[in-house]
């Protein structure tokens, strides 16, 4: 039993140092994204095998919350990120071959029918560019910092 | 009959840690944003659910199995719209490596919207 | 119409309601009523478009539909394992247009949320309307592979509308052959 807790112990370990590298390296917030949530999905792994080592059911409350948690945060960061980026490529340079209005305005909306269609429909009617025309000013400062 | 149930689980827990520890190699080898997305979503999700399953054997509490369900079908439900979104805004961004793609369909579909 | 939506309705409080009390583990009264209160609530301060549903779940579909799903996902993920693990290769993949037979939103939604999960593939973007899934498969070296995947997308779609469809979509299903 003492082994099979060393091991499983360890493989976690190794999947979470290698998601904790590529969180450093990036090279882009979305692959960051990406690697957060292995690194979580690798914690909540971490937390149930205790559980099942010390038959200890007290932390399995944090394991639904943390399963919750993940979802949000990587929805809410990439929307974030979506939208700093459609206003920070044109001033660093990147991806010259696709004109950036394309997506500048495309940048806005929800995927149109994956879990989201309250979300969906109550912002259907505004404008899509709403929160663009504001945000220019706040990130103009710092227009590379994110992307790369 | 309880050994049974706990080889089984240990049989889960450790197969669950191979899988997390390949989903870091493949995070750390694939060479762009899509391909590495493909790590976080199928490895990762089936080492989870092995493990929670692992968990459920050894605690064998009717309490906790529910609570244990809940975590996996949490997780399974939102591992792909967060995919999808992160995924959408890649391509848009232009993170999708074109010298990798055999076909592109997306490409050509200017007027997708 | 009204019926319809008041069913729906229903039927969204009652699955929290269900979300509920396996968070308290139990089923009492008290977390039962609790929970049913607490949809109540939830349903009208964040009200949600009806999501209608107008399909019979299928028994036989659905546990088919299961297990493949399951064989799938384990097949899936070694396929990536064992990718990760050939080192000197770089992978390399496609992204493939499949337009659904039965597009209705609930089908693309379950069919996109299970691509997600399986044979090797990830959604890109949703066109909903025509009913168009752009998916980023991993591991594809030629064009033939990739049409060969498109076959298989359509053949998930068949599963899911065989295991949660209306009589609609099935007709939809039947009728083009895969």
């Amino acid at each position: 039993m003492t082994v099979v807790a060393v091991v499983v112990t360890t493989l976690l370990a190794g999947g979470a140092v290698l998601a904790l590298v590529r969180i450093v390296r990036g090279p882009s917030i979305l692959d960051r994204i990406v690697a957060t949530d292995v690194l979580l999905a690798t914690i909540v792994m971490a937390i149930a095998a205790e559980a099942a080592f010390s038959r200890d059911a007290t932390a399995l409350p944090v394991l639904a919350v943390l399963s919750i948690l993940g979802f949000t945060g990587a929805v809410s960061v990439a929307r974030f990120a979506i939208r700093r980026q459609s206003v920070a490529d044109p001033a660093s340079g990147r991806d010259a071959d696709r004109p950036s209005s394309q997506y500048q305005a495309d940048s806005v909306d929800l995927p149109d029918s994956l879990g989201l269609p309250a979300a969906l429909d109550r912002r259907a009617p505004e404008p899509p560019d709403r929160g663009d025309s504001l945000s220019p000013p706040a990130v103009a400062d710092r227009p590379t910092e994110e992307v790369r | 009959m309880s050994a049974v149930l706990d080889v089984t689980a240990w049989v889960c827990l450790v197969i669950g840690g191979l899988l997390s520890l390949s989903a870091g190699v493949a995070l750390m080898r694939f060479p762009d944003l899509l391909s590495r997305m493909h790590a976080a979503t199928k490895p990762q999700v089936l080492g989870l659910l092995l493990v929670l399953i692992g968990c459920a054997l050894r605690l064998r509490d009717a309490v906790d199995i529910t609570t244990l369900l809940l975590v996996a079908v949490f997780s399974m439900a939102t591992a792909p719209v967060a995919a999808h979104m992160i995924g959408r805004a890649a391509y848009r961004a232009g993170q999708a490596r074109s010298d990798l793609l055999v076909v592109d369909d997306l490409a050509g579909a200017d007027d997708k919207r | 119409m009204t019926g319809g939506r008041w069913r729906d309705r229903g039927i969204a409080a009652l699955g929290l309601t269900v979300i509920w009390v396996l968070l308290w583990g139990s089923f009492t009264p008290l977390t039962f009523v609790g929970g049913l209160v607490i949809a109540v609530v939830v349903l009208i301060v964040f009200p949600l478009p009806a999501v209608t549903y107008s399909g019979r779940i299928h028994p036989l579909g659905t546990l088919r539909f299961a297990g493949r799903f399951v064989l799938d996902m384990v097949v899936a993920s070694f396929q990536v394992v064992a990718l990760a693990f050939r080192f000197g290769h770089v992978p390399r993949s496609a992204i493939v247009a499949v337009t659904l037979r039965a597009p209705s939103d609930l089908g693309l939604t379950m069919t996109a949320e299970a691509l997600s999960l399986v044979p090797g593939s990830l959604i890109v973007d949703v066109d909903r309307r025509k009913g168009v899934l752009y998916v980023h498969v991993l591991g594809v070296e030629s064009p033939a592979e990739a049409d060969k995947f498109k076959e298989d997308v359509l053949e998930l779609e068949r599963r899911i509308v065989r295991a949660f469809g209306s009589p609609a979509e099935r007709r939809a299903i039947e009728e083009v052959p895969a």
